[in-house]
């Protein structure tokens, strides 16, 4: 079996189609939205007028970030020889991959729930392209820091949804995935901070992989701490994940910045 | 019937008003509007989201559209014919009762309440789905209608009520919600 295994080739049923992150990018729609000339569709609270519509939206983004978070944690599992990666990372993404797997489950009931179908909106595969990383610190600090800490976001505020909108099971499901992606993210830093002990070049190599998947995912407003950012950054969450405050403030200001 | 499409070409999304004025000609006839209702449908297609919007003034019929709205969700950009026609459908059988006599004064759009909005969103699409024999989604127009009624039995009983429903008046659609 061969090893990096490119995201062109992930296996996928015909009810789902492909987008491209480069069409977001370029999409003339989301620069007027950058730029403040356009409406902004605002945190994701049950007062938005197309509250369901997004909130499906979202549910849906989450479903198939589980499902390349599932693969992600699975390639690191086989990429890498014992000299490379400690066998007791690979023990911790196999645990992991099942955590992805229940996940994955999960999306697809609250998906039902939400009268979703698999498939109604493009994937793109960004998160399974920065789990191809060839260097297995940078690969696990782009993913379990960077990606799991996003999830720890967007889980956060799905569920913050579900008590606002008075919908228990959305809730209790988020509450719980939430739990894991906590794990996850220590995960990351506890085997950035193994790894790189003697290091520092590879860590400072590691961090700045971390930032620009960060900055990817802040695009043009998507998360931060004001009202018109739909996803919002779970202070008290990344906290317990092991981030330092230095960290969450660094990820709000690249926040701002980029959404100015 | 006077159907007509702002903007009249398309710039940044790739839509063709001559397709939505067909579209829009087929569910309105299938909706059962008279003739003489003119129907203006303004697309804002610089803008993702799929807010709509419609004020019927006399025997005229202007839709505000955001361009998300009419958007195939699996490729940016481009039309969906399934979609457009669902919104069409929606936004016109709920401009048909504002203009039947018999369907009693709703308050304006911009007075009713998201509550409001649901169920009567709710009424309008079933009857579409009906009558065009296509699936409109129930599931999704559940979830939007638990999300402004609450997500227990006695709102399900409500949309189910609505969904299933045909010759309603604003005080029965009133009436259901209330009864969750």
């Amino acid at each position: 079996m061969r090893k990096i295994f490119p995201a062109e080739e992930l296996a996928r049923d015909i009810r789902f189609r492909r987008g491209r992150m480069e069409e977001r990018f370029e999409d003339p729609r989301m620069g007027k939205i950058a730029d403040g000339s356009g409406r902004r569709g605002g945190k994701l609270t049950p007062d938005r007028p197309d509250a369901a519509h997004a909130a499906r939206q979202m549910m849906h983004g989450i479903f198939v970030g589980e499902i390349q978070a599932l693969e992600g944690a699975g390639r690191t599992v086989w990429d890498f020889d014992d000299d490379e990666a400690p066998f007791a990372l690979k023990l911790d993404m196999a645990r992991q991959c099942w955590d992805e797997a229940r996940h994955t489950e999960i999306s697809v009931k609250l998906g039902e729930h939400m009268g979703t179908e698999i498939g109604e909106f493009a994937e793109t595969t960004f998160l399974y392209q920065a789990a191809c990383n060839p260097d297995p610190v940078l690969r696990l600090t782009g993913v379990n820091r960077a990606l799991e800490g996003l999830a720890i976001d967007v889980f956060n505020t799905m569920r913050e949804f579900g008590e606002a909108s008075g919908d228990p099971v959305l809730t209790f499901c988020e509450d719980w995935m939430l739990a894991d992606e906590v794990t996850h993210v220590k995960m990351g830093s506890d085997w950035l901070r193994r790894l790189t002990e003697h290091d520092p070049d590879r860590r400072e190599r590691a961090l700045e992989f971390q930032r620009v998947v960060d900055k990817l995912f802040s695009f043009r407003g998507f998360r931060g701490e004001a009202d018109e950012n739909p996803v919002q950054l779970a202070r008290t969450f990344r906290r317990m994940a092991g981030f330092e405050e230095a960290e969450i403030d660094e990820i709000a200001e690249s926040s701002k910045e980029i959404a100015s | 019937m006077n159907i007509t499409v702002d903007p009249p070409a398309f710039l940044i999304v790739d839509y063709e008003p001559e397709r939505i004025v067909a579209v829009a000609r087929e569910v309105a006839a299938l909706v059962g509007l008279p003739d003489d209702v003119r129907i203006e449908v303004v697309v804002e297609e610089d803008n993702p989201f799929g807010k709509t919007a419609t004020v019927v003034d006399g025997r005229s019929v202007r839709m505000a559209i955001e361009g998300g709205a009419f958007e195939d969700p699996q490729q940016l950009r481009q039309f969906s014919e399934a979609n457009a026609r669902l919104v069409l459908g929606r936004l016109l059988f709920r401009a048909a009762d504002r203009l039947n006599p018999a369907f009693g004064d709703a308050p304006l759009e911009g007075d009713l309440t998201p509550a409001e909005h649901a169920a009567w969103d709710a009424y309008a699409v079933g009857r579409y789905t009906r009558l065009a024999g296509v699936d409109g989604g129930m599931g999704r127009r559940r979830y939007a209608f638990r999300i402004r009624h609450g997500f227990s039995d006695a709102a399900d009983r409500a949309f189910d009520r609505l969904w299933s429903a045909s010759g309603l008046t604003w005080a029965d659609i009133q009436s259901i919600c209330s009864l969750r």
